[in-house]
C-alpha cells in the first residue's frame, strides 16, 4: 500500500497566498473527492502536487511513501507514481499520441529495457476501445484539433496505460457530454484497486454517479473545511455551499469588477482580482 | 498518373539548370557531397545556381545541407504558369550564407519557399530570401522556420516585392522561430515591398522559446526536461518534414536533426 500525505500545505502565486494550510492523506485503494466553488484553490492543489513551476510552496509537505516530493522535479514525481489529468491539457504538435505514450512508458523502464511493440499496440488499442475513442485518435498529434471531450478521454487513456499509484483528476468532467461523462466515469471506476488511488476534483456530483468514492472534502478559501462520506455529495447537490460557509463562518468579500486581471486558474484569478489572499469575488458563480 | 521524376544530385550538376516546357521534376541536393563539386564558383567563392522553369514547368527543389560551411546564391526564373517548390533544410554549427532570389517573370507563375534552419554551436546563419512579382496573377508563399541553440545567431531577411502593374498578385510570408540557446539569437525581418494596389499580401514573424506549459505537460508524464524539449522541437519540425516526399531523404534529415538535438 502507498500513501500520499499532504501536511499544512501553503502555496502562493506572485506573492499571493492561495492554499492556506491543506492537510490530506490518501492511500492506494481509496478514491477521494474535493469539491468546492470556483476559485477556492482546487486546481492549484492539483498542480502543486504535480510540481507546476508557477506555484510556490511556502510551507508544508507533500510525501509519497515517506519521500518528500517537494524536493524532486515533475518528471521524477511522475515516474514515482503520480499522474495529473489536466483541466486544459497542452497541444503538442508533430508528436502522435501513440509515440508520446510509448515514450512516457519507456521513460519508466530501466536503461536498456524496451517496450515490446506488439504488446504496446494491443494495450493502446484495448484502452482506446474501452474509452470509445475514435480509431485515428492515437495516431493524431497530441491534443491537436481534439474536442474538449476528446482531450479529457485522452488524459484518461494515458492514465490507464501509465498505471500510476495516484491520479489527480482536475475537473475531468468539464466539457463532457452525458455519454462521455459515463464512459470516463466508468473507466476511472474500473481502475480502483489496491495499487491505485485517486484525488478527484469536481464541481458537480454527476461524475460521481459512476465512481464509488470513499471520502469527500469541501474546499473553501484555500482550506479543506469539511470532510465526510458520500452523503456530502447529495447535500451539496441539494443545498450548494452556502450552508458550509455559514457552518465555518466564512463571509464573501464584496464584488469588485473593475480592473480585473484574468490569468491562471480560478483561484489565482480571484486573488489577483481582489488584491488579497482572502476570499475571491466569484465564489457563488 | 506518371510519378514525378526524382533526381538526387551527387555529382557535378549542369548550371544553369533548365526545366523544359511542361516538364515536371524533383531535384534533391545533398551537401556536403563526396568527391564532387556541385556548384560553379564565381570569383568571390560564392556558389551560384541558376535555374529556369519554362512555360508550365514544375520543379520541387530540396537543398539538404548539414555540417558544412556554405555560401550559396540562387537565381531562379519562372515563366508563364511555372511552379516552383523550394525547400532548404539546414542543420549546422558552421556558418551559412544563403541568398535565393525567385523571379516570377510571367503571369500565373507560382512559388512556395520553405527554409528550415537548425543552428548550433557558434554558427552564424544569414539568409536573404527574395521573391519578385514582376507580372500580375503571380503567387508566392515564403516561409522560414528557425531553431537557434547554444550561441548560434540566425538572421532571416525575407523580401517579397510586387512591382507596379503586377495586378492580382498574392504574396504571403510566415516566419517562426524557437530561440532556445543560452546565448542564441534570432533576427527576423519579414519585408513586403508593394508598388501595386490590386494585390493580396500578408506577413508576420513569431519568435519565442519553449512553451513552459507544454514542457510541464510532457514532464508530468515522466519525460525528463531534455526529452520533453526534444519532443517539442521535433514536433515543431515534423510538419515541415512531412512536406518531403522522398522518404529516404526525409528519414535522413529527421535522424540528423534528432542526433543534433541530443
Amino acid at each position: 500500500m502507498s500513501i500520499l500525505k499532504i501536511k499544512n500545505l501553503r502555496v502562493s502565486v506572485e506573492g499571493k497566498e492561495i492554499l492556506k494550510g491543506i492537510d490530506l492523506e490518501i492511500k492506494t485503494g481509496e478514491f477521494h473527492v474535493i469539491m468546492g466553488p470556483n476559485g477556492t484553490g482546487k486546481s492549484t492543489l492539483a498542480s502543486t502536487i504535480m510540481g507546476h513551476f508557477k506555484y510556490e510552496v511556502t510551507d508544508g509537505e507533500i510525501d509519497l511513501d515517506g519521500e518528500n516530493l517537494l524536493e524532486i522535479p515533475v518528471d521524477k514525481r511522475s515516474r514515482k507514481g503520480l499522474f495529473l489529468a489536466m483541466q486544459y491539457p497542452s497541444e503538442i504538435s508533430g508528436v502522435t499520441n501513440a509515440d508520446f505514450i510509448k515514450t512516457a512508458l519507456q521513460a519508466r523502464l530501466p536503461e536498456g529495457e524496451h517496450i515490446p511493440l506488439f504488446k504496446f499496440i494491443k494495450t493502446l488499442d484495448k484502452a482506446s476501445n474501452e474509452l470509445k475513442m475514435h480509431s485515428d485518435l492515437p495516431h493524431r498529434y497530441v491534443n491537436v484539433g481534439f474536442s474538449g471531450g476528446e482531450r479529457k478521454r485522452n488524459e484518461i487513456l494515458q492514465m490507464k496505460i501509465l498505471k500510476p499509484k495516484f491520479a489527480i483528476l482536475d475537473e475531468i468532467d468539464s466539457g463532457l457530454d452525458v455519454d462521455a461523462l459515463r464512459i470516463v466515469g466508468e473507466n476511472v471506476s474500473s481502475m480502483k484497486n489496491s495499487d491505485f488511488g485517486a484525488l478527484i476534483i469536481t464541481h458537480y456530483e454527476r461524475l460521481l454517479d459512476y465512481i464509488d468514492v470513499d471520502c469527500v472534502h469541501v474546499m473553501l478559501d484555500g482550506r479543506i473545511v469539511k470532510s465526510g462520506g458520500k452523503e456530502l455529495i447529495a447535500q451539496i447537490d441539494e443545498k450548494g455551499y452556502d450552508w458550509i460557509k455559514d457552518e465555518v463562518g466564512l463571509v464573501d468579500e464584496p464584488i469588485n469588477v473593475i480592473g480585473k486581471v484574468s490569468v491562471g486558474t480560478c483561484a489565482v484569478k480571484n486573488v489577483l482580482d481582489t488584491g488579497n489572499g482572502t476570499n475571491g469575488n466569484n465564489k457563488n458563480r | 498518373m506518371v510519378p514525378m521524376a526524382t533526381i538526387k544530385i551527387d555529382k557535378p550538376a549542369p548550371n544553369p539548370i533548365v526545366i523544359e516546357d511542361s516538364d515536371e521534376k524533383q531535384l534533391i541536393h545533398v551537401l556536403p557531397l563526396q568527391n564532387a563539386t556541385l556548384y560553379h564558383k564565381n570569383n568571390n567563392g560564392i556558389k551560384h545556381v541558376i535555374i529556369t522553369l519554362e512555360k508550365a514547368a514544375k520543379l520541387t527543389y530540396l537543398l539538404w545541407q548539414k555540417a558544412c560551411e556554405l555560401n550559396v546564391r540562387y537565381d531562379i526564373y519562372l515563366k508563364q504558369d511555372a511552379e516552383l517548390t523550394f525547400y532548404s533544410m539546414t542543420s549546422s554549427n558552421e556558418n551559412i550564407l544563403m541568398n535565393p532570389t525567385v523571379y516570377l517573370q510571367e503571369q500565373g507563375a507560382k512559388v512556395q519557399i520553405m527554409n528550415v534552419f537548425l543552428a548550433l554551436g557558434k554558427a552564424e546563419v544569414s539568409c536573404d530570401s527574395n521573391i519578385l512579382h514582376e507580372q500580375g496573377s503571380t503567387i508566392s508563399n515564403h516561409e522560414s522556420y528557425i531553431i537557434a541553440l547554444d550561441q548560434a545567431v540566425v538572421k532571416v531577411n525575407n523580401n517579397s516585392k510586387i512591382v507596379k502593374g503586377a495586378k492580382g498578385s498574392n504574396a504571403n510570408q510566415v516566419t517562426k522561430g524557437l530561440n532556445i540557446g543560452d546565448n542564441s539569437q534570432i533576427i527576423a525581418d519579414p519585408n513586403l515591398f508593394i508598388e501595386e494596389h490590386d494585390v493580396i499580401a500578408h506577413h508576420g514573424a513569431a519568435i519565442g522559446s519553449l512553451n513552459k506549459d507544454e514542457l510541464f505537460y510532457l514532464m508530468s508524464r515522466g519525460l525528463t526536461e531534455e526529452q520533453a524539449s526534444k519532443i517539442i522541437i521535433m514536433g515543431f519540425l515534423q510538419p515541415l518534414l512531412d512536406h518531403i516526399t522522398d522518404e529516404l531523404t526525409k528519414t535522413e534529415i529527421k535522424e540528423d536533426f534528432e542526433h543534433k538535438l541530443k
